[in-house]
């Protein structure tokens, strides 16, 4: 296979770098309504987080820290 | 090896320093867009003279629900001294503006920015976020902050310095 010449090495570079930033996208606040939906909430079925919790503490002797937010809004 | 490292870098912050110059947000003293060319759904309130109060909100934003009783009392309290307030909903569904206007009836006019174009235009930077508009069409202030017990006291303080700005009846 031919190897790469500098120029053409740092132009693939580049374009690597351009194809993985072009999917980062900031959700902008307004923009936020499906993140804001129940079903994004971690905790939103209180059985299985009782449940969660009873086999983390079985298993881990732990109980608690599930105090990290997921989803949500991030309204003010 | 470096050279390519280095070019790497050049382009993360080329496409970092594109990200933070799209994204500036608006501030006061800055010019607010002119509504009648937003293509909002529903009708703008006569702003000629007074002080506009924009309400950026949507229904699925819990803060802003709670903070639309405040505004409703600032309509009540200062709606005949000068204050237009304009509820904007930034809401993608309609109908679930409307099921929360059925609800919660509020006295002041409410739009929904549906192409988001005064959003984009004015870029809130949370929500809610409430925005004091001039006589002038300049922003006097900006309030985008977490609704809790002190909110109604800053929003009155602002609604007040506002109305300051309005000028002296003849």
């Amino acid at each position: 296979m031919k190897r790469f010449t500098p120029k053409g090495r740092s132009w693939l570079l580049g374009l690597g770098f351009v194809a993985l930033f072009s999917g980062c996208t900031h959700v902008q606040p307004w923009q936020r309504g499906t993140l804001a939906d129940r079903t994004m909430r971690a905790d939103r079925d209180p059985l299985g987080t009782a449940a969660s919790e009873h086999i983390w503490f079985s298993r881990e002797a732990v109980t608690g820290g599930r105090g990290v937010g997921g989803g949500g809004c991030g309204c003010n | 090896m470096q050279k390519y490292v280095k070019r790497g870098g050049l382009a993360i912050a080329v496409l970092f320093a594109l990200t933070a110059f799209a994204a500036s947000e608006t501030k006061p003293g800055d010019k607010f867009p002119n509504l009648a060319k937003m293509e909002l759904e529903g009708t703008i309130p006569d702003t000629k003279g007074k002080v506009l109060m924009v309400d950026f909100w949507a229904s699925w934003c819990d803060p802003c629900k709670r903070a639309f009783p405040i505004v409703k009392e600032l309509h009540e309290k200062y709606a005949d001294k000068g204050l237009v307030i304009l509820a904007v909903s930034l809401d993608e569904n309609r109908k679930e503006m409307q099921r929360f206007l059925a609800d919660h009836p509020v006295p002041f006019a409410v739009v929904r920015d549906a192409r988001e174009t005064l959003a984009r235009a004015v870029r809130p930077p949370g929500m809610p976020t409430t925005i004091f508009v001039r006589p002038d069409g300049t922003i006097h202030s900006i309030v985008s902050e977490a609704v809790d017990s002190g909110f109604k006291e800053k929003l009155t303080k602002m609604v007040e310095d506002a109305l300051k700005t309005l000028p002296p009846k003849q």
